[in-house]
């Protein structure tokens, strides 16, 4: 685990909503490297959109989002709506997350295939190892969720945004993915922020938690290791 | 808040019902003025004298039809894949995602402008460009098909799911790459598949725009119709609903080739 103690992220006095509706509000936070921070909270409460909010999709009401250093490869997200084309094999949609790290020029025929090794490690990981081949088209829900979080691990930024990477996978296979994103951020440096529903996953793997309340409040509590 | 079901039947109706309303309504209303030539004729027997011509086929000229139909063949090959070629940057052109609107808004009239010529008369122009050939045949169809895919195409690029090229962005793939990778996947099946549409709409396309010279079977059709050779001009039509059918057949093949969810998900 890296000894740097510097946030990676920080979130100062950021609100979230749309329309007349408010989702989040005043929030304040910071990643630091090496740990897991589980996001929790019912449905709608604004948990997608502080992660489409941190990955830059959009922006906040009021606030703002602070990354040190270079912001270009920093972030690796993975989103509720996987957005991995049925027609890619998953070998191609895992290596796409390092298409940063090409040179600009090469976009059309290029794909980053000497890092195929850690691609395929990643899906072993995952329990998505015999999807390396297969079009994404023939997997379910639950399996595109993980190679959704592989083509993320590949990205290697020091910032990993999961939203909901778990919710359609049963009770063994979010501990194996959870468990995977501990050891990545124990191993590696990187921060996770993970939106997860289950508490038990949570308390499992989780640092720290950022519960909202559904109210526009919230509250970040250190986890017991 | 008053529920779907409180409301009166017609207000139940969604866009859809409307839109069918509106349609059999245009259909009762186009089917009045359809009308014969008020000429007391016996239809049914006008029939089947016609078609007692072709029968039975002269099979005699069967080697002369399979070399005109390869021809027709050629042509419609040839000029699905200059249209292709062609139509791609005119889709980008004409697409609302990609162009901004006064390059989008021109291409399209260009489209329309194209699209609204029938084959028929552009082979009638190719064929006082180039003569009466094969050639004719090709420029005809080319730039028939070329109006037709471009609006095919701009049409998949629009409807096409910009999420995942989003999602990349989000992990600074660049815009081609992003392209590439999140648009281009989906667009690659359906852009062939239009190719394929066209193609085979050019094969019987290409049997007629011979009536004017533009070379393929259409010539022949043209020269039995002339002379009155019922029976040699049923072979002509008989080779076409063969060649047809055929591509038809092997259409269905390739389609499911590039189909890839027709594979059974596993479970997980």
């Amino acid at each position: 685990m890296t000894t740097d103690t510097r946030p990676v992220l920080a979130c100062r006095g950021i609100s979230l909503g749309y329309g007349g509706r408010r989702l989040i509000d005043d929030l304040s936070l910071e990643l630091q490297p090496g740990e897991v921070l589980a996001v929790t909270g019912p449905s709608g409460c604004g948990k997608s959109s502080l992660v489409r909010v941190l990955a830059g999709l959009d922006r906040p009401r009021s606030g703002s989002v602070e990354i040190p250093g270079r912001r270009r490869g920093a972030i690796a997200v993975a989103f509720q709506d996987t957005g991995i084309p049925g027609t890619i094999t998953g070998l191609q949609a895992i290596l796409a997350g390092r298409l940063h790290a090409l040179p600009w020029w090469n976009a059309w025929l290029g794909m980053p295939s000497h890092e195929a090794g850690h691609a395929c490690r990643l899906a072993e990981d995952l329990g998505v190892g015999h999807l390396l081949d297969r079009p994404v088209a023939t997997a379910s829900g639950g399996e595109r969720q993980r190679l959704s979080v592989a083509r993320a691990l590949h990205h290697r930024g020091n910032i990993v945004l999961l939203d909901e990477p778990v919710s359609q996978l049963d009770e063994e296979s979010s501990r194996r993915v959870m468990g995977r994103l501990r050891a990545e951020a124990a191993t590696t440096g990187r921060a996770v922020l993970a939106v997860v529903h289950q508490q038990v996953l949570v308390d499992e793997c989780a640092d720290r938690e950022l519960a909202f309340a559904g109210d526009t409040t919230w509250r970040l509590r250190r986890l017991p290791r | 808040m008053t529920s779907s079901r409180e409301r009166p039947g017609w207000r139940r109706l969604d866009g859809v019902d409307w839109s069918m309303v509106i349609f059999v309504a245009l259909v009762c209303m186009a089917a009045t003025g359809i009308r014969g030539s008020g000429r007391n004729l016996d239809y049914w027997a006008n029939f089947t004298v016609f078609v007692g011509r072709f029968l039975p086929p002269d099979w005699s000229v069967l080697p002369d039809v399979g070399w005109a139909m390869l021809e027709t063949a050629r042509i419609a090959l040839v000029a699905t894949a200059v249209a292709a070629v062609a139509s791609l940057p005119l889709a980008l052109a004409a697409s609302r995602t990609v162009s901004p609107w006064w390059i989008a808004i021109p291409a399209r009239l260009l489209l329309n402008a194209v699209r609204s010529v029938p084959a028929l008369v552009w082979a009638v122009l190719a064929v006082a460009i180039t003569g009466p050939n094969a050639l004719a045949g090709c420029l005809a169809l080319s730039g028939y098909s070329a109006g037709y895919l471009a609006k095919f195409f701009s049409e998949s690029i629009d409807a096409t799911d910009q999420w995942p090229a989003r999602s990349l962005r989000a992990m600074d793939a660049n815009a081609i790459q992003a392209f590439r990778w999140g648009t281009w996947p989906q667009l690659r099946t359906q852009l062939a598949s239009h190719g394929l549409w066209m193609l085979e709409y050019n094969l019987r396309s290409a049997a007629i725009v011979g009536y004017v010279g533009a070379g393929g079977v259409g010539l022949l059709l043209q020269t039995y119709q002339e002379y009155g050779d019922w029976d040699r001009f049923g072979v002509v039509l008989i080779a076409i609903l063969v060649l047809v059918t055929i591509i038809d057949w092997a259409g269905q093949r390739v389609r499911q080739l590039w189909n890839p969810s027709q594979h059974i998900p596993a479970g997980g």
